[in-house]
């Protein structure tokens, strides 16, 4: 790994290469399979959404109200909570830290919806990677339920459709960052 | 309540009889073949005086952190044979968290990780004197050789998660020794339930499950490399050493006062067959048996 890249567990729908690009906005990524231990998949429904604007939000609305006006009331999100006994598939990128940004952006972090997690991941090799990823650090996180294993769809959203959104809230960003 | 899972270091027995936990207590243990040594370390101490060194580790502390830790790996190290050298592997892993107290200077100092980066160079120097392989130190290719930062060895959560809790704590108790107490003591259970908040006993679990989850990894290293003997040396924080070794080491009540020195610390065990086991200050801990199916 080069000394200016981190290593990014994605999962979820985050662990297809279509879906990273179109956040990034960069094609060539490398990644490969990796597991996280101790922490169980999970998925919610719009209404385990934080609801309330978060204080030290960059702007005054709840990550719930974002995500449906992108998005409808239908919407659903994948999300990681602490479970000793099981793990969570998905694949260990390598991002410079201002690509990984954009995924903190992508997520709404600074609005509350998730968390910045560290974390140990084993990949194919066997190998221990520390990554950095997202969501939540509390076991009473509300979901709807729970994934167990490597098989589980990555995309829960229709694909075109969130691909679209993830482009255009990319770019929106880089011009936010220009002024 | 973390009922779904079930944690690695489950006591079971009489309690034992500690007053206090300190930098002796992290027994230089060397692991047999197949086996896992794991510290569990407070972090080094660090300057609370306002002004541009606050957060920091205490230079005095460091140099003792540093001796320590020398000492603890000199003394493993010299237990192997030379041609045993390249048995042992190493791992250095730390709490995130950044120092955060109640109205408190804003503050990057990582405090776990600045003490995990004195455990590194206390490591690769004995390393060097013994002749022990650099490929031993696992953080070269995990972390590009600095501390394995994970976020469940943070010491509290609730300035990041309930800023509403913490105001109500420091209204009622200020941002002194009484508000520690309060916290430490869960005077407040009832408000810190009904806001949603961490508490003691729910600390105490959380660095269980952290090292649970690092019991499972180390488990999935020996199967990959048959043979070796694992160190991994884990720095955390009072605030959540202190509730784990009270709830499931010594076995006493959570909300009791159980000092843990700075640097202080303990070591615990995994055999061969996956049961943890560990002595301290002389007295043996009885897990339940964690070796059922295997």
């Amino acid at each position: 790994m080069a000394n200016n890249t981190l290593h990014y567990f994605g999962y979820g729908t985050n662990r297809d290469l279509d879906m990273m690009a179109a956040m990034i906005g960069r094609k060539e990524i490398i990644g490969e399979p990796g597991r996280l231990i101790g922490y169980e998949l999970c998925i919610q429904k719009t209404e385990h959404i934080p609801g309330k604007p978060l204080a030290s939000a960059p702007a005054p609305v709840s990550p719930q109200e974002i995500v449906t006006k992108a998005f409808d009331e239908n919407f659903e999100l994948y999300i990681i909570r602490p479970n000793a006994n099981v793990e969570t598939y998905g694949t260990i990128w390598q991002l410079t830290p201002e690509e990984y940004e954009f995924v903190r952006e992508w997520e709404l972090l600074e609005f509350g919806m998730q968390e910045d997690i560290k974390a140990m991941a084993i990949d194919l090799k066997g190998n221990i990677v520390n990554v950095v990823t997202h969501g939540s650090l509390s076991t009473s996180t509300p979901v709807d339920r729970c994934i167990m294993g490597d098989t589980y769809e990555d995309y829960i959203v229709p694909k075109n459709e969130i691909l679209e959104v993830a482009e255009r809230v990319r770019l929106e960003y880089i011009e936010r960052m220009k002024n | 309540m973390r009922e779904k899972e079930s944690f690695f270091f489950e006591r079971e027995g009489e309690p034992l009889s500690i007053e206090r936990i300190t930098v002796r207590d992290i027994q230089p243990t060397l692991p047999a073949q197949n086996e896992t040594v794991m510290v569990l370390q407070r972090n080094a101490k660090d300057i609370r005086e306002a002004g541009d060194e606050f957060g920091a580790l205490d230079k005095k502390a460091v140099e003792t952190t540093h001796a320590e830790a020398r000492q603890f790996f000199d003394t493993l190290f010299a237990e192997l044979e030379e041609e045993e050298r390249d048995t042992i592997s190493i791992m250095v892993v730390a709490s995130d968290a950044t120092l955060l107290i109640q109205n408190g200077q804003p503050c990057e100092h990582r405090r776990a990780i600045e003490t995990a980066d004195i455990i590194i160079q206390a490591l690769k120097e004995s390393m060097v004197q013994f002749n022990v392989p650099e490929s031993s130190f696992l953080n070269s290719d995990s972390s590009n050789g600095e501390p394995i930062a994970v976020s469940e060895l943070r010491d509290l959560l609730m300035f990041e998660e309930s800023p509403e809790f913490v105001k109500y704590m420091t209204d009622k108790y200020g941002t002194g020794k009484e508000f520690w107490i309060a916290y430490e003591t869960d005077a407040e259970k009832e408000t810190r339930i009904a806001m949603g908040v961490e508490g003691p006993k729910e600390i105490a679990d959380r660095v269980n499950y952290a090292l649970t989850v690092r019991a499972r990894i180390a488990s999935e290293y020996h199967k990959a490399n048959p043979d070796t003997r694992l160190v991994v040396w884990n720095v955390s924080h009072y605030d959540s050493i202190s509730p784990f070794i009270k709830e499931h080491i010594v076995g006493v009540d959570v909300t009791g006062y159980l000092p843990v020195e700075h640097s202080g610390g303990i070591t615990l065990q995994i055999d061969d067959k996956g049961q943890p086991h560990a002595t301290i200050q002389n007295q043996k801990v009885t897990f339940k048996d964690k070796t059922y199916g295997k």
